[in-house]
């Protein structure tokens, strides 16, 4: 039997490991709960990381009105066939041979798994939004629901959600069903279409673009306070496309003391006369008037330099880019 | 001229010099706390732990202190022989019965001397135990859930005081009495005292598996004091050694009269011997009434079981039972090496210390070397069984430990220090000053075949001006030294709970992985207990009212109470159905006449309230649990005693 024969096998026997690993995990990290509890979730139901976490985790959220979490969902009777059907469905198509087909399996399994994604994030909307409306704590426009990947701070807990074992063995058997396509292959040109097929999402993912600030909701990056002020926040974004949200234009600044600036693609600042708009740092005028404070105390915001008219009072003082974080640095030095 | 006068201002600037300098009589660290890294060494950092437990007695206050070391920090006092409103022990229905004795309930003792479970001489972290000095108890200790788990009372004893010390498989607890007494207890002239007075020393066995005590036999020894005990370990295991004073028998003023003879005894015990004479049944079955006291963690109850017989022996009849060590000036600690050749005992009124060998012992035994009899105990002679004397090492030699290196530290209460020796040379290493009267010190796992030499601690008697003032009582306390150099450190000074007699020390490690972090439900089998919200309720048993009542965050359920009468008696069964760690819940009532309750969580504790006027009585948790604690509390309306008012319970309306 071919190399590729037997490849294709593992890979479709591989999304059965679901059956005895968990596919995702939620934890939740707080002072108070430094051994962090948690929940995984399996594809025929959710359980707690240690005992007794999923009723601590219902108690947290009673508080704030969040349901319990579900004992049953209609997704785990389905989820068990699909994976079956799935490890089937690849078995047939190893055991042709055929390795065109190889690849339709591996479509087939990346639009399981991004379905499977979207469900997801339907049910962490829903868990996260559907709140009783007599809760004890109420706190406008704080959603509760877990990042769909990635870490993500509610109220005072980080949420941090991420695949388990479960999840990366399907991931493999993916790149498994690709690997099987192409190993037999006498000419390499499927390697680079497979390539781009699966470097492009990636690639994607990392360009690094501007992201809306969720006002109430996103805690800024350096202060850790919500951002709610449309005026006054800041954002950078790194060539690699990470971004960073401040509450304020000096937290920004103060991250930028200990991290380069070079590394950025954008520095941004609000534009203090059209709220939520995001100016380059570069291209705006700084004011700081103490008449005007901003959040965490500077008295400092920004304007569009081309519609920005100089003021005839004389507390008012204006900067550019590069003064101004020189001010900010010696403002907080003489705080201290 | 002018040189004159220069000479006479050098010469009262000298004089000036040694003034001051003789004027600095206070404590001095060789190189002060700050010339060093002192502060440093027990300096546990916000969020680290400490290397070491401490279980400290609490003398007087009855209970027994956990502290951290290095950094002397206090976590928790678990109450064992005195009654404690916080923790509810002795006022809830669960805990009343621990504190049962033949005398009726006991609300208050003097804890002495806590030693910990060893398995092959070495400390295994499982249980501490505890003598009551007063009404004679010893009690057992969980140091999985850190409560006091079990209490046997000690018939035919006084004083009770040479107790709790551990065999090295934890095979006994021994529990010698200090003030003897007529045996069976009856009335007669005190002045008839000598001869006719008993000191017995109990051997109570422990259960491997549960802990669980039973006093598998007593020895009546002569009318002596039984001041301290030590088990033998590795060659001398299976032997047990009591130091005594007042061999003379005095019975009153004993301050003179009991310091007249130059030497008193170490009683050497052979209880392996004993257990030989018990199966072949040369024991007396005597009548007694003795409280034997379990908690038992299934059903979160105690009960008590009143014992009736307690098998005796008479060692004048049987031989190889019993010998006297001679031993100078009245000895009060009474010590054993790590290796269990050396029994070291310190005649409190001394300025030496000594130390017998256990070989030389054993060698006088077989050569019949005996030096007369008291009361049909062979007497051996003290020169052939003194191994070493450590001459004039301070003033009242009291305890001695070991740091596992050779080495052994004694305190002297006299002169207030802590002398170094070493093992079989007997010379004096290094004396560090204690601030004052020290009487006890612990070096963890200082008493067993494994010291672990770090750090020692000294338990004081006396702090004068130590601390700020708080009244004419002052704090009693207890300092921290480094011994793992070859000169002691002072490290530290910090105040305990009640005056501090002797403590024992383990690693943190051995102690952590068993620690529990709450009771489980489906574990609790208390009688009274509600798993679920729905079956919380309110039963009516005639003029007794049950209420089956749960508390999670943050309410309890049920809330609001009605049908309740004045003259009724209503029990509070409040299970905390919180399964996580450090969730306590509280509870109090307006006017109950007991304390509150504090439940851990997956426990059921109850209350008794006994409501005397109509109205409506609010209740709440006393535990700050969470952010809505606040909001946590309760009403139960009480109506006349005529009423018919039906019984009603709800929560949120339902």
């Amino acid at each position: 039997m071919k190399k590729s024969k037997w490849i294709m096998l593992v890979a479709a026997i591989l999304p059965l490991s679901l059956f005895l690993l968990p596919l995702w995990g939620i934890t939740l990290e707080a002072p108070q709960y430094p051994q962090s509890i948690g929940m995984e979730i399996w594809i025929t139901h959710i359980e707690g990381m240690n005992e007794n976490d999923l009723q601590n985790i219902n108690l947290m959220n009673h508080y704030v009105g969040m349901k319990e979490i579900p004992e049953h969902m209609p997704e785990f009777d389905l989820f068990p066939y699909v994976v079956i059907g799935l490890s089937l469905l690849g078995i047939v198509i190893g055991l042709t041979g055929k390795r065109n087909w190889y690849l339709v399996w591996f479509g087939i399994a990346i639009i399981l798994g991004i379905a499977g994604m979207y469900d997801f994030y339907q049910w962490e909307y829903v868990y996260g939004h559907d709140l009783n409306p007599h809760a004890a704590i109420k706190i406008p426009g704080q959603g509760y629901q877990p990042p769909l990947i990635g870490r993500k701070l509610i109220l005072n807990f980080t949420a941090v959600s991420m695949p388990l074992a479960g999840a990366y063995l399907l991931f493999l058997s993916m790149v498994l069903s690709v690997v099987a396509f192409l190993i037999d292959k006498k000419s390499n040109k499927g390697i680079v279409n497979v390539i781009l097929i699966l470097i492009i999402p990636i690639a994607m993912s990392c360009k690094p673009s501007i992201q809306e600030i969720a006002y109430g909701s996103d805690a800024c990056n350096f202060c850790s306070m919500n951002i709610v002020d449309k005026q006054h926040a800041s954002q950078l974004v790194t060539n690699k496309g990470k971004n960073y949200k401040f509450d304020a234009i000096e937290c920004m600044i103060h991250y930028l003391e200990k991290n380069n600036e070079s590394e950025m693609a954008y520095v941004l600042v609000s534009d203090f006369a059209d709220p939520g708009q995001f100016l380059a740092a570069k291209e705006a005028v700084f004011v700081i008037d103490p008449s005007s404070p901003s959040p965490m105390g500077a008295s400092l915001s920004a304007f569009s330099a081309g519609d920005f008219v100089k003021s005839e009072d004389t507390q008012v003082k204006t900067f550019e880019w590069s003064e101004v974080k020189e001010v900010v640095k010696e403002i907080s030095v003489n705080n201290l | 001229m002018k040189n004159y006068f220069r000479y006479i201002t050098l010469m009262f600037a000298v004089l000036f010099t040694v003034a001051m300098s003789s004027c600095n009589t206070g404590p001095k660290n060789d190189k002060g706390a700050l010339g060093g890294n002192i502060a440093e060494r027990s300096f546990v950092a916000p969020g680290e732990l400490d290397e070491f437990y401490a279980f400290v007695s609490g003398g007087f206050s009855g209970q027994l202190a956990i502290h951290g070391l290095p950094s002397g920090r206090l976590f928790k006092v678990i109450p064992v022989f005195s009654v404690d409103a916080e923790k509810a022990y002795g006022f809830n229905e669960e805990t009343k019965p621990m504190l049962n004795t033949s005398y009726g309930p006991v609300p208050w003792d003097d804890a002495h001397h806590p030693d910990l479970s060893q398995t092959n001489g070495e400390v295994d972290g499982r249980w501490c135990f505890i003598n009551a000095n007063n009404t004679p108890r010893i009690a057992r200790i969980s140091l999985s859930t850190f409560e006091t788990e079990e209490i046997i009372e000690i018939p035919n004893s006084a004083g009770n005081h040479s107790s709790s010390f551990v065999t090295e498989n934890t095979e006994y607890i021994v529990a010698g009495t200090r003030f003897s007494v007529p045996v069976p207890q009856r009335d007669m002239s005190i002045d008839e005292y000598k001869g006719n007075f008993k000191g017995a020393v109990s051997f109570i066995k422990v259960d491997s598996e549960t802990g669980h005590m039973n006093i598998n036999f007593q020895i009546m020894l002569p009318g002596f004091n039984y001041d301290l005990a030590h088990p033998g370990r590795g060659a001398s295991h299976g032997w047990m050694f009591f130091s005594t004073y007042n061999t003379e028998e005095a019975n009153t003023l004993l301050e003179v009269n009991a310091s007249q003879n130059d030497k008193d005894y170490i009683a050497a015990i052979n209880w392996k011997k004993a257990e030989e004479y018990i199966a072949a049944g040369k024991f007396t079955e005597m009548p007694a009434n003795y409280a034997h006291n379990v908690y038992d963690e299934s059903t979160q109850m105690a009960t008590t079981t009143m014992m009736k017989t307690v098998k005796v022996l008479n060692p004048a009849d049987l031989p190889g039972l019993v010998y006297f060590l001679p031993t100078p000036k009245s000895p009060h600690g009474c010590d054993v090496d790590p290796t269990g050749e050396y029994i070291i005992g310190s005649g409190k009124l001394s300025a030496s210390i000594t130390a017998h060998s256990f070989t030389k012992m054993l060698a006088a035994i077989e050569g019949q070397k005996f030096d007369g009899d008291a009361y049909g105990i062979p007497i051996l002679s003290y020169e052939d069984v003194v191994a070493g004397i450590v001459e004039q090492a301070g003033l009242g030699p009291l305890h001695t430990e070991f740091d596992g290196k050779g080495n052994a530290y004694t305190t002297f209460f006299i002169s207030s220090e802590v002398v170094k020796w070493k093992v079989g040379t007997w010379e004096v290493l290094d004396r560090a000053p204690t601030y004052y009267s020290v009487g006890h010190l612990m070096i963890p796992g200082g008493n067993s075949r494994k010291p672990f030499g770090k750090y020692l601690l000294a338990m004081n008697k006396i702090t004068k001006d130590r601390y700020i003032p708080t009244g004419p009582e002052l704090a009693q306390s207890a300092q921290l030294y480094d011994i793992s150099g070859d000169k002691m450190e002072l490290l530290l000074d910090f105040p305990t709970v009640g005056e501090p007699h002797y403590a024992a020390g383990a690693p943190a490690s051995l102690i952590i992985p068993n620690h529990k972090k709450f009771y489980k439900l489906e574990e609790n089998n208390h009688p009274f207990a509600v798993k679920s919200e729905k079956d919380a309720r309110v039963e009516r048993d005639g003029k007794n009212v049950h209420i089956y009542m749960t508390t999670i965050r943050s309410h309890f359920a049920p809330d609001n109470i009605e049908g309740v009468k004045v003259g009724d008696r209503v029990y509070f069964h409040v299970t905390n159905l919180e399964q996580d760690f450090d969730v306590p819940h509280g509870i109090a009532m307006i006017g109950a006449n007991t304390s509150e309750l504090l439940i851990m969580p997956g426990q059921t504790e109850t209350f008794v309230w006994e409501p005397k006027m109509p109205g409506v009585w609010p209740f709440y948790c006393t535990d700050f649990c969470s952010a809505l604690h606040q909001e946590m509390q309760g009403y139960v309306r009480v109506s006349a005693a005529d009423s018919d008012i039906q019984m009603k319970w709800t929560l949120d309306g339902e």
